[in-house]
C-alpha cells in the first residue's frame, strides 16, 4: 500500500505563501479584520486572495490549491504527476525539472508509453484524484494494473530495441535508423493518433458527464422525496420503506448514497425552515447581554456602603420581572457586575457618569465606524430620535425602543459583553447619550466644538 | 429505554411533536423483540439481545444526526432527549470523535473484558480483513460479532 505513490512532499510551501501578503489580526473588541503586509491596507472582509495580489500571483494561487495525489513512474526518472483538481503534469527527479506536455525529442519514449496507457483507466484516475468517490481497493488496483501496465511496455521496449539494434547493423533498407520512435508510436499507440493532444479535453468532458449524472440522480431522488412527502424530521431505515416500491428508487444502485441523499435532503430542508425563522425573530430586537441589570442598579437606591447583595435582595421583584437570569445566568457573574457598576456610581455624579459614556463610545468608535456612518446618513431615523427628548414627552417604551435598535444597528454586541463602562447610565440617559452622539460627531458641528461639550437634549438638572 | 413519565418530569421542549412519530415507532419496534422468543441453540442464544442492540444503535443514532447533522432540533431538546434517555449519551460522544463515526456498540470498544486484550474484531476495516485472508489464502471467517451482532463498524467501511 505504501509504495502506490501518493506524494504529499508537494504542496506546503505554497499555502504558506498564499496566507502571506494578508494577515488576519483580532482588534481587542473580538472583531476580526484583515491586513495587507504590502500595501499596509486593513479591512474587515475576507480579501479575494487571487484577486487582491496581482496578475503575477494570481497563477501561485491558482496552484497554491493544488496538490499531487498520484504518481505514476515512467521511463528515464519522468514520473507523472497527478494533482487533487484533476490537472496532471510530468516531473524529471533526476534534472528536477516539471513540464506540462512532453515534447516528442525531450522523453519520446514516455509520450509513447503515455499513448500506450489504457486511457479509461487514466480517467477514472483523474477522476479519483478530483475527488469521484471509489472504494479503497478500486483505487489500489487502478493503479497497479497501470503500473504493470508500464512495466510490460518497459519490456516490450527493450525486445523491440534489440531487435532494432541487430538490424541497424546489418545496414537493412527496410528499416530506416529513424524509424525507431516513429515505429514504437505506430505500434503501441492505436487510437491515440486519431485525436492527438486532445487527451485533456476529453478527460474533463467525460469527467463532467460522470458528475452530472450524480446531480440527474440527485434532482430526481429529491423529487422522489417530495412526491411521496417523506417525514424530514425521520429517519432512512423507515422512510425508506414508503418509497421502496418506486421504479425511481432503484435508479441509484448503492445503500449508502440513497441514504445520505436522504440525509442531504432532510439538512437542506431544515435549513431553509431555519432560514425563515431567522427572518421573522430579526423583528424582535435582542437586548445586550447586562442591558436589565443595568437598568436594574440605575433604578436602585444606592447607599455608600451598599453591596451586590443589597441590590438583589432591594430589587427582588425587579429581577424576577426582567428575568435577568435568562441574561446571566450565573449569580456569581451578576454579583461581579454589579459590584462593577457600584464602583462606578457611588464615586461619580450623573453629570461625570455622562462624560464617562461619552469616553467609552469614543473609545470604541473604530469598532462601529462603519455601522455609525451609515446611520448618521439617515437624519430622518435620527432627528426622530431627537424628537424623543426632552423626556417628559418620552414614554419608557419608545425610548428603550430606540435604544435597542441603536445597538441593533451599531452592533455594540461586543463592547456591551466586556465594557461596564457601556453600563454606567440608565436606559433614559443612555439613549441620550447614544442620540447626542450620534448627531454632534455626524455634523459638521463635531469639528468645532470639542467632543463631549456638545449640547445635552434636556437640562442636566430638570429641577 | 426512555425513562417513564412521572408528574416531576419536564414536559418535552418545542419540536418534539415532530419527531415523536419516529421514536413511537422505534419503540414499537424495541416491544416487538423483546417479544421474540429466545432460540434454543446455545449458539443463537444471544441473536436476540443483538436486535435490542441494534434498534437501541439506530434511535440514538436518529438522535445524533437530528441534532449534529440535519440540525434539525435545538439544543433544548436534544438535551431533552439524551436526559430522558432516548439516545445513549455515552455511544454519541464516541461518534463525533475521528475513526469512531460508525461505532456500534460501546461493548466493541472495550478491551479489558477480551481474550487478546483488544477490541472486538468488527472495529477491523473490511479491506484488512480481506487482504489478510488473501495472504493465508483463506476465507474470511468473520461475519457478526458476538457483542452485538456488527458486521463491521470501521469508520472505512
Amino acid at each position: 500500500m505504501s509504495n502506490r505513490g501518493r506524494t504529499t512532499q508537494f504542496g506546503s510551501v505554497e499555502t504558506m505563501r498564499r496566507n502571506g501578503v494578508w494577515q488576519e489580526f483580532k482588534t481587542p473588541a473580538g472583531k476580526r479584520y484583515f491586513y495587507n503586509k504590502d500595501t499596509k491596507e486593513s479591512r474587515w472582509d475576507k480579501p479575494d486572495f487571487k484577486k487582491a495580489s496581482g496578475p503575477q500571483n494570481s497563477a501561485k494561487g491558482a496552484q497554491a490549491e493544488r496538490k499531487p495525489m498520484f504518481a505514476l513512474e515512467l521511463i528515464d526518472d519522468w514520473h507523472l504527476i497527478i494533482c487533487n483538481d484533476g490537472a496532471k503534469f510530468y516531473y524529471n527527479g533526476e534534472s528536477n525539472t516539471s513540464k506540462y506536455e512532453i515534447d516528442e525529442e525531450g522523453a519520446g519514449q514516455c509520450a509513447a508509453l503515455i499513448k500506450s496507457l489504457d486511457k479509461e483507466k487514466l480517467i477514472l484516475l483523474i477522476g479519483i484524484a478530483r475527488g469521484y468517490n471509489v472504494r479503497e481497493g478500486d483505487v489500489d488496483r487502478i493503479f497497479e494494473s497501470l503500473n504493470e501496465e508500464i512495466d510490460l511496455f518497459k519490456k516490450n521496449q527493450v525486445k523491440v530495441e534489440k531487435e532494432d539494434e541487430p538490424n541497424e547493423e546489418a545496414g537493412d533498407a527496410e528499416t530506416p535508423p529513424q524509424a525507431n520512435s516513429a515505429g514504437l508510436v505506430s505500434g503501441y499507440g492505436s487510437s491515440s493518433e486519431e485525436e492527438p493532444e486532445n487527451d485533456d479535453a476529453g478527460i474533463i468532458d467525460d469527467l463532467n458527464q460522470i458528475d452530472s449524472g450524480d446531480v440527474n440522480e440527485r434532482g430526481l431522488f429529491f423529487q422522489l422525496f417530495d412526491r411521496y412527502e417523506l417525514d424530514k424530521f425521520s429517519t432512512w431505515s423507515l422512510q425508506c420503506k414508503k418509497i421502496e416500491n418506486d421504479p425511481d428508487f432503484y435508479k441509484i444502485g448503492d445503500a449508502a448514497v440513497r441514504e445520505s441523499l436522504f440525509e442531504e435532503w432532510c439538512a437542506s430542508a431544515s435549513e431553509s425552515e431555519d432560514d425563515t425563522d431567522a427572518d421573522a425573530d430579526a423583528d424582535v430586537l435582542e437586548p445586550t447581554k447586562f442591558h436589565y441589570l443595568a437598568q436594574i442598579v440605575a433604578k436602585a437606591e444606592i447607599a455608600p456602603d451598599c453591596i451586590p447583595q443589597d441590590i438583589r435582595t432591594q430589587q427582588k421583584a425587579l429581577f424576577k420581572a426582567y428575568r435577568v437570569k435568562e441574561y446571566v445566568p450565573s449569580k456569581r457573574d451578576q454579583d461581579r457586575f454589579v459590584s462593577q457598576l457600584l464602583f462606578y456610581y457611588k464615586t461619580f455624579s450623573l453629570e461625570q457618569r455622562r462624560e464617562i459614556f461619552q469616553e467609552c463610545l469614543r473609545d470604541h468608535e473604530r469598532d462601529f465606524a462603519c455601522a455609525v456612518q451609515l446611520l448618521r446618513q439617515d437624519v430622518g431615523l435620527i432627528s426622530r430620535w431627537q424628537a424623543l427628548f426632552p423626556p417628559a414627552a418620552a414614554d419608557g417604551a419608545s425610548v428603550e425602543d430606540a435604544l435597542l435598535s441603536i445597538e441593533h444597528r451599531c452592533g455594540v454586541g461586543a463592547i456591551a459583553l466586556t465594557e461596564p463602562r457601556y453600563y454606567v447610565l440608565g436606559i433614559l440617559d443612555k439613549t441620550a447619550g447614544w442620540v447626542r452622539w450620534l448627531a454632534a460627531e455626524g455634523g459638521p458641528r463635531s469639528r468645532v466644538a470639542p467632543a463631549g461639550a456638545g449640547p445635552w437634549p434636556w437640562p442636566i438638572n430638570p429641577e | 429505554m426512555p425513562r417513564v413519565k412521572t408528574r416531576r418530569t419536564k414536559p418535552a421542549p418545542d419540536g418534539f411533536d415532530k419527531i415523536k412519530p419516529t421514536l413511537t415507532d422505534f419503540e414499537l419496534q424495541l416491544r416487538d423483540a423483546q417479544r421474540d422468543s429466545t432460540s434454543k441453540l446455545a449458539a443463537k442464544s444471544s441473536e436476540q439481545l443483538w436486535e435490542i442492540l441494534q434498534i437501541h444503535h439506530q434511535r440514538s443514532r436518529y438522535v445524533y444526526t437530528l441534532y449534529y447533522k440535519r440540525k434539525a432540533i435545538s439544543k433544548d431538546l436534544y438535551d431533552w432527549l439524551v436526559k430522558e434517555k432516548y439516545a445513549d449519551k455515552l455511544l454519541i460522544a464516541k461518534w463525533r470523535k475521528t475513526g469512531y463515526e460508525k461505532l456500534c456498540c460501546l461493548r466493541c470498544i472495550q478491551k479489558n473484558e477480551t481474550n487478546n486484550g483488544s477490541t472486538c474484531i468488527c472495529r477491523v476495516p473490511r479491506a484488512q480483513l480481506e487482504h489478510e485472508a488473501q495472504k493465508k489464502d483463506m476465507q474470511i471467517s468473520f461475519h457478526e460479532c458476538v457483542h452485538c451482532g456488527c458486521r463491521g463498524c470501521a469508520s472505512t467501511d
